[in-house]
């Protein structure tokens, strides 16, 4: 593996070459395991550090506010930063238990532990796995060849793991190897997934592996010279023919199985068959270039590329990852699009996003302490609330949290634990797992959200109203049935007011105001509609598609026992599920 | 770019809330009215596309070559139409053949699934770098009514393509099973009227109160989105969808399948004025066996789409409604070794009836042999500015994306000229 022309290139690839193990990303059919080398180091040693650089990043956006006259809004309250943290670390919302013993602790640095609780959790591993198998292979990928299942698996294991990101970006750039297990017991390379989903088209692989890894959106100069920066068709023909030297080999036996179909990738010393003929006239005759000018061995591009890509004077890699970390968590980047860096579209607070860039680079890449940092910072510890409104267009350099929606991962997770959704079904003898497949489906196609760009206005569909309103998970959600979180609570407490806050730490994570308190015992003792189960409509009228939960649902409306005070928590439950403060991270 | 200011949500806690239906006005009354303008002038007031996934062989339906190499065993019957004769198996189309033209040139460079079913959707190959809108989108954004209680852009047996970076608003509300109601527009069992408006009044109490609490305008543009949602629930036109009620005979003209039933609910949502609908027939990626599996697709599509055409015309709709038919690609003229055609760009055909084009028209001819395209093929953003153009829009019409880049409808088509 070499990079020519490049002497910082070489004293790296030393360097790198020195430390056992590192070569085995690029080595074919290696799963990215937890050695030494692969993970980085857990929080304690480095924490005086980290708590330095929590500190510094407050005082450079501290000394943005200064300069811009901006007013920053007043912290959080607990039980907000708690609902807050659980969804963004792990995608689900704190149980009321949690809720309690965090707003009862009284020591100094309970975020931080909760912090470090909830990286610990496997909630964690799961979540973010599904995020970036989501910002990798995407929502409609109908590939044949593609083992999404292995594919997510492996993803999992490196979170549990806490793989460096350097590491794991190499494992994805460089894959080799067999997709999918066999019979032969041939170890696959799980990473190769990623390759497949781009195996016709280096062009298309070279874009999104610009914009996912660098942030910078190359694939505009895939047709013309770019319009608004220097970057020329040539520059982007230079980065693409880095993919042009890896093939895909069909396992013809394989052919007769279902799908995923069983290929090897292996890269090879010229550019591969079977692309476009005009491509393959340019391809031929341009040499693997990076995307700051520096040739790539012809030989092993990608694995060239890797190493450019991830050493430590790249001035994009780090800078893209903590990018889109600090926009995941604080709602917009320091450039935004996230993956558009470019001279003309320049960063907010660039100091800060250089701060926390060096940072991750100087220990380890390490994704869980990025995390932790962000998640410390006073900016992600700001009210929703409050705090100047910037004229539209001005930049808001975070001074208030934002409002934004739930993700469909996040969603379900959150409605299914606030109404102990899982319970109901499998105390109804419905196969869980099954109910749990579908709904993952409708709620990835339904609540899809674009978070590559902040936007300030509300996007939102029918359909997505129409789900929460009307769906039999809702509806089975939040009636008594057993197991469900409703019969539970009722069953367990009997004090009017218990029972409302119950419900509120449940699904909003804090208690209930006094005026709340009044408002809701007015509405559960007087219901202003006696059930008219002979009068109203409760066979649907229309033709109904299928529904995993349609028979579960019939069963909760028919519950024995049911009162008009039952059926008004149930109304309270459902306008608490359906309520913004439910839907939106604030 | 539609912006919700702070001032429009203040203005009115009742229309925050959604109760009054009557009250909730889209804040962006010039949407609305450029729309009107829009129409106005427009032969088409609304579209369908009659959407064949799977890229359908050219050869063995529209544009036949009996007795050659290439042919295949079909042989053409002719139609109503003078000049245009057409695939044995689709012979109600035969029947109304004067009423659509065919585009027998079409030609582009996506030989794969997505790309040129992406390409065919939005008239742009896909990029990472933009979400470009589907054609459904942008009628959804130009021409469609905000305060309809039916959505704008539906698609049928299919999920079509969304409006990229119009916004998910414009997207298409999708009905997988077509002849059903969309998902969850019925109340939840055990839960009546009565109980709906009072969850609702509950609902907009939590609302109310953190709208004030935060001063965010993302959650008035939620209630919105609720509002529309009640009154899709709630109006009588949502009926459209449901076809229980029309004739047996009526829906065995159609054909017993998901494609047929849709294409009757296009008909029926066209009568609603709903603006865009897609309905997909899949199946049409025929590698092998082509001769067994096409005539079985064709008599769903023959069905299908010459009932659509004929019921359209009875109501006095066909003149005003924009019909286009096609797939992502043609198929091989060669003959695979598994009786098969495999996928073949570049020369293809697609049909276009309706919404005031010139009928019984044939736009460019293939090759005896189907290989080759003779003169100037269409391209997709050719047949898309057609159909904008009729529809009464610009088909150079650009808007910014969120991070400043004018996209244009079209990536610089030109109207197909014989058909207008």
């Amino acid at each position: 593996m070499k990079i020519l022309r490049s002497p910082i290139g070489a004293v790296v690839v030393a360097l790198l070459a020195a430390v056992p193990g590192v070569p085995a990303c690029a080595r074919n059919g290696s799963v990215t395991s937890a050695t030494p080398e692969n993970t980085a180091s857990s929080p304690p040693r480095t924490e005086s550090a980290q708590t330095q650089t929590v500190a510094a990043a407050n005082r450079l956006l501290r000394g943005e506010w200064a300069k811009t006259g901006t007013q920053p809004a007043a912290p959080a309250d607990d039980a907000t930063f708690i609902r807050r943290v659980t969804i963004d670390i792990a995608g689900t919302l704190p149980d009321e238990e949690q809720v309690r013993a965090f707003l009862n602790d009284s020591s100094p640095d309970k975020r931080a532990k909760l912090v470090d609780t909830l990286l610990a959790s496997p909630a964690y591993a799961e979540f973010w796995a599904d995020y970036w198998d989501d910002v990798l292979l995407g929502n409609d990928l109908q590939n044949a060849r593609v083992d999404r299942q292995l594919f997510r698996r492996w993803l999992r294991t490196n979170f549990e793991n806490n793989v460096r990101w350097d590491r794991l970006a190499s494992a994805l750039i460089t894959a080799t190897g067999d997709n999918t297990p066999s019979e032969n017991g041939v170890e696959p390379n799980p990473a190769v997934n990623w390759f497949l989903k781009y195996s016709d088209s280096p062009q298309d692989m070279a874009g999104n592996a610009s914009r996912i890894f660098l942030g910078v959106q190359i694939q505009c100069a895939q047709c013309h010279d770019h319009k608004t920066e220097t970057w020329k068709q040539t520059d982007f023909q230079k980065f693409a023919a880095t993919f042009a030297r890896t093939k895909v080999v069909n396992d013809e036996r394989a052919k007769m199985q279902p799908p995923p179909f069983r290929v090897t990738v292996t890269d090879i010393d010229r550019v591969r068959p079977g692309l476009l003929k005009e491509d393959m006239a340019w391809l031929s005759t341009t040499a693997p270039t990076t995307l700051d000018g520096r040739l790539l061995d012809k030989k092993q591009p990608r694995a060239a590329l890797a190493q450019w890509m991830t050493s430590k004077e790249n001035p994009w890699f780090a800078a893209a990852i903590v990018n889109r970390m600090w926009a995941r968590f604080l709602g917009r980047g320091f450039v935004d699009p996230i993956d558009d860096f470019r001279p003309s579209n320049g960063a907010d607070a660039p100091a800060l996003l250089h701060l926390l860039a060096e940072d991750f680079k100087a220990n380890g890449y390490d994704l869980k302490r990025l995390v932790r940092t962000i998640a410390l910072t006073e900016a992600y510890g700001l009210s929703s609330s409050g705090g100047a409104e910037p004229p539209a267009g001005e930049r808001k350099l975070w001074s208030r949290f934002r409002l934004q929606p739930m993700g469909p991962t996040e969603l379900l997770h959150s409605l299914t634990k606030a109404t102990a959704l899982d319970a109901a079904v499998r105390q109804s003898q419905l196969d869980l797992e099954r109910v749990q497949t579908e709904l993952t489906k409708q709620y990835n196609f339904t609540f899809d959200t674009d978070e590559s760009i902040d936007r300030d206005a509300f996007q939102g569909t029918v359909a997505q109203a129409l789900t929460l309103m009307n769906s039999a998970a809702v509806a089975t959600g939040t009636s008594t049935l057993p197991g469900a979180a409703l019969s539970h609570l009722l069953a367990t407490k009997t004090d009017d007011n218990e029972r409302i806050a119950a419900l509120y730490l449940r699904t909003l994570s804090r208690l209930p105001t006094p005026d709340e308190h009044a408002y809701w015992k007015n509405f559960i003792e007087h219901p202003a509609t006696r059930a008219r189960a002979s009068l109203g409509k409760s066979e649907p009228t229309h033709a109904r598609a299928a529904d995993p939960l349609r028979k579960l649902e019939t069963k909760a409306a028919g519950q024995r026992g049911a009162n008009d005070t039952t059926r008004a928590y149930e109304d309270m439950f459902w306008a608490l599920l359906n309520s913004s403060e439910f839907f939106f991270n604030h | 770019m539609n912006r919700f200011g702070r001032r429009q949500w203040l203005g009115g806690a009742a229309s925050l809330l959604g109760l009054c239906a009557a009250d909730v006005l889209w804040p962006s009354l010039s949407f609305a009215a450029d729309a009107d303008e829009r129409r106005k002038s427009a032969k088409a007031q609304r579209c369908i596309l009659i959407w064949l996934n799977g890229g359908p062989s050219q050869i063995d339906t529209f544009d036949p070559k009996p007795g050659t190499v290439n042919g295949g065993p079909f042989r053409a019957i002719k139609t109503r139409a003078p000049k245009i004769q057409i695939s044995e198996h689709l012979p109600r189309l035969a029947e109304v053949g004067d009423r659509f033209s065919l585009v027998r040139n079409m030609s582009t460079k996506e030989g794969n699934h997505i790309r040129a079913q992406h390409l065919l959707h939005t008239g742009y190959a896909p990029n990472p770098t933009v979400q470009h809108p589907s054609l459904g989108g942008w009628v959804s954004a130009r021409l469609g009514d905000p305060n309809s209680e039916l959505p704008a852009f539906v698609s049928l047996a299919g999920p079509s393509f969304d409006a990229g970076f119009l916004g998910v608003q414009h997207g298409p509300m999708i009905v997988r099973t077509p002849g059903t109601m969309p998902s969850h527009i019925d109340l939840a069992a055990g839960v009546d009227g009565d109980r709906f408006d009072r969850r609702r009044a509950a609902l907009s109490e939590l609302e109310r109160s953190f709208a004030t609490q935060t001063g965010d305008a993302k959650i008035d543009g939620r209630a919105k989105v609720y509002a529309k949602a009640v009154r899709l629930m709630k109006t009588p036109r949502s009926g459209a969808f449901d076809i229980a009620d029309e004739p047996s005979a009526v829906r065995a003209a159609y054909g017993d399948s998901p494609f047929g039933r849709g294409c009757l609910v296009a008909r029926r949502l066209a009568e609603q004025d709903v603006r865009y609908v897609e309905v997909t027939l899949d199946g049409w990626d025929t590698h092998n066996d082509n001769f067994k599996r096409t005539p079985v697709l064709m008599e769903k599509l023959d069905m299908g789409l010459s009932s659509l055409i004929r019921e359209l015309e009875a109501r006095h709709l066909l003149a005003s409604t924009l019909i286009l038919c096609m797939g992502e690609f043609g198929r091989t003229p060669k003959i695979n070794a598994t009786e098969g055609r495999d996928h073949f760009p570049q020369a293809w055909s697609a049909l276009i009836a309706g919404g005031g084009i010139r009928a019984g028209v044939v736009v460019g001819e293939t090759s005896p042999d189907g290989m080759t395209i003779a003169g100037k093929p269409t391209a997709v953003p050719d047949l898309l500015a057609t159909a904008a153009v009729q529809l009464g829009l610009n088909p150079h019409h650009t808007e910014l994306t969120p991070a400043g880049r004018p996209i244009s409808l079209t990536d610089g088509g030109t109207p197909i000229a014989q058909l207008s």
